[in-house]
């Protein structure tokens, strides 16, 4: 029997009887076996026995009371992750019990007992010490050889050597009668210390899983064409589609119905609706506005420009280069450094003392296990996610940190970034109550977002009147009370937006809408950076102009499509990218860093390296201000082991590294290390 | 000293079980997600639901 598993992200679940009227299984179809919601990452697993229509699963969820999306792409990695991290674990408590027992078993070493039960303890530990050689430790063995592979080495060589050279060692004095010479317990309780901090960072990470998919760009579902309801994908050129309200247009098409007025924001950044005309073109990714909208497709779902972006975006995700960090180079010349030395060193002291030299070189390459790199770096960037995220930001990739201090120029896009992305009422020529309640009388059944913004404003203004109110798409309203005929309709300026209330033809108010900003955003553009700041805007230059005035910055780049959006960024690298839109995306993806903000469409988050939970730019500085201490830690745990390193290695070839020193120094580092770190990234 | 022959197998048994254990519990899952069964332990009417049954 095949197993079919869906996973679901839902809006929603805010407690403990949501997740039980989820996971009980009589709300849905006869084959599903089992419901499980993740609280924490608002996901809901379902396995059944039979396929499920997509359709039939969301309609159940929906008569339970919650808003459900699938998600098709992330279900693979969801598995993944689950079977990696059991994996991590299983390692981490196999570890964590061998290390453990290993120190119980040396401690009376140390401590001097004597004959059999010395033996005896020293086999203990040799044996302990197999399941971290043979298990544990197999991660590390793997990311050694590739990075042996790719010629770049990793920190993981270094471990992987001090592992296995310390087995042989150790098993080698074993057998030969040295048991004062054994260095089972400290490397194993290291090992132990690094698996932990990895197992941690890795499930931190995992956690933003579909944290992002709330929105896609509607583009999911059927529609309407030639009569029958099918997917975007049977399109065929001339064919005729007919969609309804909030609806995302997959092709370029030919508008057949007039005054239909469409959000083109989705494309080109733009914030203020538009209005098309019967015969007029209209591109792929606009959202209807309308009640319905007849179309032709000019093209089909293969050719058009929204599924060029997606794949643009595609190849673009492929071709981008890994980022080398910092500590990865940094650990590429310790790595090389410590090998020369013990090699150089070796060939040296063999012409004195041939057995000598080989015991104290391998003493250097066991004690000089790179604490700061193994362990300090990883937990401080660890500490720099969980802070990021108790801040409201979520890292993707944890890289960000040490880019955005890279960073030389910072773009910022307008709707929905800058802006609130919705309309506002910015004056009134008239304050008239009874003037505004006609005008709300007549929005009152309106799903426009001049409506909307009304409704706002002046709720509370609301009288019901007897007005027959007519909504005349992509103009206004028009309505009778009593033997007053009244309009409440748009005027024809594309660079600003006004509507005006006319009584029996006479014009007797006037109100202004704009997309305003963020509450903060000036404040925090204000708190000048080092960098360039742009605005890089699809909108219209007269707008974007008037955005840019009001907070304050000098560059800027109106008018822009996606593919230009690209350029510009390309040409300003180091760049740091903020958006939003799917007309964001693909600069997001190339830019040095990009930054998705609350409301996202799907792709541009996808696209990103971190994601602002917060509505506005604030969070732009908190970031900073963590990438700084991230950073700042991780130099300075580079300090202290350098010094450590020094010290250890000089000891070592000089002869005075013994297990019980080793064991002492060892420690003493991954603890000065570890509590840096804490200090450092608070 | 003799007793340690004794009480070191016992301790690394008793350890080694425990290790087994919590190897089965994470194999089961039991460890893929740590805050619903935080949150769902609130919900206690899964008794009286077993009794209209």
């Amino acid at each position: 029997m095949s197993e079919h598993k869906y996973l679901l992200h839902v809006n929603g679940i805010t407690c403990a009887n949501c997740i039980k009227k989820l996971e009980d299984t009589e709300g849905y179809p006869e084959s599903v076996g089992s419901a499980r919601v993740y609280f924490g990452q608002s996901l809901l697993e379902i396995q059944s026995s039979d396929p499920i229509e997509q359709d039939v699963l969301l309609e159940k969820i929906k008569q339970l009371g919650f808003k459900a999306e699938i998600l098709e792409n992330q279900q693979q990695g969801f598995q993944a992750n689950k079977k990696e991290n059991r994996a991590r674990l299983a390692k981490l408590g196999v570890a964590g019990f061998c290390a453990g027992n290993i120190m119980l078993a040396t401690i009376p070493l140390y401590t001097g007992v004597e004959n059999l039960y010395k033996t005896a303890f020293a086999y203990m530990s040799f044996l302990l010490f197999l399941p971290i050689l043979f298990y544990s430790s197999l991660d590390f063995y793997k990311n050694a050889w590739n990075s042996l592979k790719s010629k770049n080495l990793s920190i993981d060589l270094p471990i992987s050597i001090a592992v296995i050279f310390g087995f042989l060692f150790s098993t080698w004095n074993l057998i030969t009668g040295h048991s004062d010479f054994l260095y089972y317990d400290s490397t194993a309780s290291f090992l132990f210390l690094i698996l932990g901090v990895r197992f941690l960072l890795n499930k931190l990470q995992q956690n933003y899983i579909a944290t992002y998919s709330e929105t896609d760009f509607g583009l999911k579902g059927t529609y309407q064409v030639n009569g029958i309801s099918q997917t975007k994908e049977a399109i065929q050129i001339g064919d005729r589609i007919v969609l309804t309200q909030g609806q995302t247009l997959p092709v370029k098409s030919k508008v057949l119905t007039d005054n239909v007025e469409w959000n083109l924001s989705l494309m080109s950044g733009e914030g203020y609706p538009r209005s098309y005309h019967s015969e007029m073109e209209i591109e792929s990714g606009a959202v209807l506005i309308s009640d319905l909208c007849q179309l032709t497709s000019l093209e089909t779902y293969g050719d058009s420009r929204i599924l060029g972006i997606q794949t643009s975006l595609e190849e673009l995700k492929k071709s981008k280069g890994e980022f080398v960090q910092f500590t990865d180079r940094f650990s590429h010349y310790f790595v090389m450094t410590v090998f020369s030395i013990a090699i150089l060193f070796f060939a040296y002291y063999a012409q004195v003392d041939a057995f000598e030299a080989f015991q104290r070189s391998l003493a250097l390459l066991i004690v000089a296990c790179p604490c700061a790199l193994a362990l300090g770096t990883p937990l401080a960037y660890l500490l720099g996610v969980y802070r990021a995220k108790k801040a409201g930001i979520l890292i993707y990739k944890k890289d960000i940190f040490d880019r955005i201090l890279e960073v030389k120029n910072i773009f910022f896009d307008k709707t929905g970034t800058l802006t609130k992305g919705i309309l506002e009422i910015s004056s009134v020529s008239d304050n008239d109550p009874k003037w505004i309640n006609i005008i709300l009388n007549l929005e009152a059944k309106s799903n426009h977002p001049v409506a909307f913004a009304l409704r706002k404003k002046y709720g509370n203004l609301f009288t019901p009147l007897k007005i027959g109110a007519q909504e005349r798409t992509g103009t206004g309203v028009t309505g009778l009370l009593g033997s007053d005929h009244f309009e409440f309709i748009k005027n024809s300026d594309q660079s600003s937006m006004s509507s005006s209330l006319f009584c029996n033809g006479k014009e007797v108010l006037n109100v202004q809408f704009k997309d305003s900003l963020w509450d903060d955003t000036k404040e925090e553009l204000d708190k000048t950076l080092d960098v360039n700041i742009y605005l890089l805007t699809g909108d219209k230059a007269e707008v974007a102009n008037s955005i840019a005035v009001a907070c304050g910055i000098k560059n800027v780049l109106s008018d822009h499509s996606p593919e230009m959006k690209l350029e510009i960024i390309d040409a300003h690298q180091p760049a740091l990218m903020i958006g939003d839109g799917l007309n964001d995306a693909l600069a997001l993806q190339k830019a040095h860093v990009g930054i998705a903000v609350q409301g996202s469409v799907q792709l541009s988050a996808e696209s990103s390296d971190a994601y602002f939970l917060k509505s506005g730019i604030s969070q732009l500085r908190v970031l900073h201000n963590i990438s700084q201490s991230v950073r700042a830690t991780v130099f300075s745990n580079l300090g202290i082991s350098l010094v450590y390193n020094f010290i250890a290695g000089a000891l070592a070839l000089a002869g005075y590294i013994n297990p019980l020193v080793a064991a002492i120094l060892m420690p003493i580092s991954s603890v000065l290390i570890l509590f840096n770190t804490l200090r450092g990234v608070r | 000293m003799n007793i340690l022959v004794v009480l070191v197998p016992l301790a690394l048994l008793l350890g080694a079980f425990f290790l087994g254990y919590f190897l089965w519990a994470n194999h089961k899952g039991q460890f893929d997600d740590l805050e619903t069964p935080a949150v769902k332990i609130l919900n206690d009417d899964d008794a009286i639901k077993g009794e209209h049954r």
